[in-house]
């Protein structure tokens, strides 16, 4: 399936008509659309959503066909029965070309229901009855997030894939579109006629008493194995209904996962902020019992300087009264050497005369006078005063970092109730939803579900002894027959079983070449080297495969985005010839590595991708080089005012 | 060191009041303590003092607030270059000025303790 053409007309954010032509070279397939948040992007999807389907849906709701209405052309319509909304798609399959146009004419007369027309190759219109059919077979509704796919609501896909139970329904709409109920229709159609050949049959042999007996054990066979499928049946709607009710639980707690991570994150901040009020308190009493003793702390700084300053002057003191010391010791030796004419150490004669023995006397005092003198008693005094108030410098370090302590901690105390507030509030939106009781009522209905499969399991396992024993039955009547129409019995036995086998070997075979497929766009895309590919369960769902075969438990949001990227990839590749695929907002919660690596398989994969995206994940001026060449168009995406958008082809 | 001062101290009725207050919310073990550290704070923060307020409360004996031992505030305030006739007088109006400027703040919120140990 190839989309060549969409035309939309009053269609949401688009009055008037606008038309987005999606063919581009072989060689540059990627179309870009760029526009802000709210500007019209995820308008083209619902558009392409309310042709096929006749109904688009946003946050799980479905949006009424009268609110689609662009407001703009309904206000200026002034009650025109004409005012006219459609959206028209082409697209191309298998050579022929499709045109579903899709109508809705909300001012009409009576009530206004949408209208739908379908022509193949330029035909006549098919009949309006078989166009969901028709669509079906091309894309399933159920699967067509794969395709029109929502960056915004990746959780959804996380759930689907990640979650058996939830990846059970829509399980069979993938076999669907892989044809492998083609063969589920063979194998009922040959057992039908296997049957009405064994009543025939036995009619006309009923004097035969062993195919008589024969006949009454086959027959009683067949409503045990028309049991076993009711049963099975019952126990898929009993999982349905389970996987229903878990949605509606989902759905009025918005999501459960987040609310009680909200009350884990609510119970851890309560403990942080009481351990950080004990903290607070046992700071606080001993900065209170430390400003008891220390009343110059508010002082001490100052405090601190004059001791400083009078210890200084102290040793400035002492060296003053030791050179002075110095210089009287001089003094008294020259007033000596002055009455004698030799030296009273060694007897020499001295050389020096005495007016130079008065001048070196005269110059000392000299020196004498002019050193301060200091009253180092009174100084030292002074620093005795301060043990009088008991000053303690390291007591008020102690309780300065104290306070310092005490303040960080009360920062912290701030942000953590803070917190604790926004967490709360954050709770409080869930509503009054009792969040323990739908766990409770979640998990009730899990296990329901688990309960459901092991049943369905068990019937499916029931129903193949049961079939056994009816083509043992079959072969026992066959033999009481002619050669010849022995053959022609055993014929259908023989069809019946080839085809239930193949159809086995065909899902497990579909099944790993999806996974193969997936795999190789996982490796491609994923930069945690760790991983050696995708496991693919039966129901689709996807497990992230390290190198010894175990499958990892850890899955991130990013994680989660780019395995449901390689699952569709996957699917695309082997349910198609010529895959596309709508992705919008592909880059939120990617990092940039995981972005330029989803952008090259965007170029690698041969699908046709068209990517919605905003200024927050990428700019065409700086981040072209992203796709290399692979660009064949680029739609830029503008909004007018509140009511109306504009799409215009920039780059072709 | 002896001075002229009178031998009682007189409070104000509001510093009677946050004295007792601040002692009652257990940032200190008694009013002298409060009077003592609201002095220190008011010279730290260099609080303006008010020469005309009214002190009708005979609180404390002077030498028990500024002559206690261990914790005497004459020594402090003639190491900080106030003469010895004025220590008395303006120590009485700067603790007045700490306890009202501390009173202030307790009521507009503010973390006491750090105004006191954060004080430069």
């Amino acid at each position: 399936m190839r989309i060549t053409k969409l035309i939309v007309k009053n269609f949401m954010a688009y009055k008037g008509v606008h038309e987005i032509d999606f063919t581009v070279p072989k060689h540059s397939p990627l179309i870009l659309f760029l526009g802000e948040n709210g500007h019209g992007k995820t308008t083209v999807q619902h558009a392409c959503k309310w042709c096929l389907y006749e109904e688009t849906k946003e946050k799980n709701e479905r949006i009424p066909a009268v609110s689609l209405v662009n407001r703009k052309a309904l206000a200026e319509s002034d009650g025109n029965q004409n005012l006219e909304m459609s959206v028209e798609m082409e697209w191309e399959e298998s050579g022929d070309t499709y045109n579903l146009k899709r109508t809705f004419e909300p001012l009409s007369q009576g009530l206004p229901v949408p209208r739908a027309r379908l022509r193949i190759n330029g035909d006549n219109p098919v009949p309006v009855s078989a166009i969901p059919a028709y669509v079906q077979r091309f894309l399933a509704k159920e699967i067509s997030h794969f395709f029109f796919f929502d960056g915004e609501t990746q959780d959804e896909f996380d759930k689907m894939t990640s979650n058996h139970n939830s990846a059970a329904f829509i399980r069979s709409e993938i076999e669907k579109s892989l044809s492998i109920p083609v063969i589920s229709d063979g194998i009922n159609w040959l057992e039908q006629k296997q049957s009405e050949e064994s009543a025939a049959l036995i009619k006309a042999n009923l004097h035969n008493d062993k195919m008589r007996k024969a006949g009454i054990a086959l027959e009683n066979a067949r409503k045990e194995l028309n049991t076993i499928q009711q049963e099975g049946l019952l126990q898929v709607a009993r999982l349905q209904e389970a996987n229903t009710r878990i949605e509606i639980l989902e759905g009025q707690v918005s999501n459960i996962e987040e609310a009680q991570q909200l009350n884990e994150e609510i119970s851890e901040l309560k403990g942080r902020v009481a351990i950080l009020r004990d903290k607070r308190n046992e700071k606080l009493s001993l900065i209170k019992d430390h400003l008891g003793d220390f009343f110059w702390v508010p002082l001490a700084p100052r405090l601190h300087d004059i001791y400083q300053s009078l210890s200084q002057d102290i040793l400035k003191a002492e060296k003053i009264v030791q050179a002075n010391q110095s210089i009287h010791a001089r003094i008294s030796l020259l007033e000596q050497l002055r009455k004698q004419d030799k030296c009273p150490l060694c007897d020499s004669v001295y050389e020096i005369t005495i007016s130079t023995i008065l001048d070196e006397i005269s110059k000392l005092k000299s020196d004498l006078e002019s050193n301060e003198i200091v009253d180092v008693a009174k100084l030292r005094a002074k620093l005795r005063d301060f043990e009088s108030f008991g000053f303690k410098y390291e007591a008020y370090v102690t309780v300065r970092d104290l306070q310092k302590d005490f303040d960080a901690d009360g920062a912290d105390l701030a942000i953590a109730t803070q917190n604790l507030d926004d967490r709360q509030s954050q709770l409080s939106l869930y509503g009054n939803t009792d969040i323990q009781n739908v766990v409770i009522s979640m998990k009730a209905l899990v296990a329901e579900a688990e309960v459901a499969n092991k049943n369905i399991e068990q019937y499916k396992s029931d129903e193949v002894e049961v079939r056994k024993r009816i083509t043992k039955l079959e072969s026992d009547i066959g033999k009481g027959i002619s050669p010849q129409k022995r053959i022609s019995h055993n014929a259908f036995a023989y069809l019946v079983n080839l085809f239930v086998e193949a159809k086995e070997d065909y899902v497990t075979l579909v099944r790993k070449q999806v996974e193969t497929y997936a795999s190789e766009t996982f490796l491609k895309i994923i930069s945690d080297k760790k991983y050696s590919g995708l496991q693919i369960n039966e129901n689709f769902g996807v497990e992230l495969l390290l190198p010894d075969g175990s499958v990892d438990p850890l899955r991130s949001t990013g994680q989660g985005k780019v395995s449901t990227i390689a699952l569709v990839s996957g699917l695309i590749r082997t349910a198609m010839d010529e895959g596309f695929i709508l992705m919008d907002t592909p880059f939120v919660s990617l990092d940039l590595g995981h972005r330029q690596a989803v952008c090259k398989w965007a170029v690698e994969s041969g699908f046709k991708v068209s990517l919605f995206m905003h200024s927050g994940e990428f700019i065409w001026e700086r981040d072209h080089s992203f796709f290399g060449d692979s660009v064949g168009k680029v739609y830029r995406i503008r909004k007018i005012d509140n009511d109306e958008s504009t799409i215009e082809l920039e780059t072709a | 060191m002896e001075s002229s001062s009178p031998k009682n101290i007189m409070v104000s009725d509001r510093a009677n009041e946050v004295c007792d207050v601040l002692r009652k919310l257990g940032y200190f073990s008694d009013a002298l303590e409060a009077y003592r550290t609201a002095l220190c704070l008011a010279i730290s923060l260099n609080l303006e003092v008010d020469t005309t307020l009214k002190m009708p409360n005979n609180k404390w004996d002077t030498a028990a607030v500024f002559r206690s031992e261990g914790k005497n505030i004459e020594s402090l305030m003639l190491l900080l270059g106030y003469k010895p006739e004025e220590i008395v007088p303006q120590g009485k109006l700067l603790a007045e000025a700490g306890l009202k400027y501390l009173d202030e703040k307790r009521l507009a919120n503010v973390d006491i303790l750090s105004i006191i140990a954060g004080a430069k």
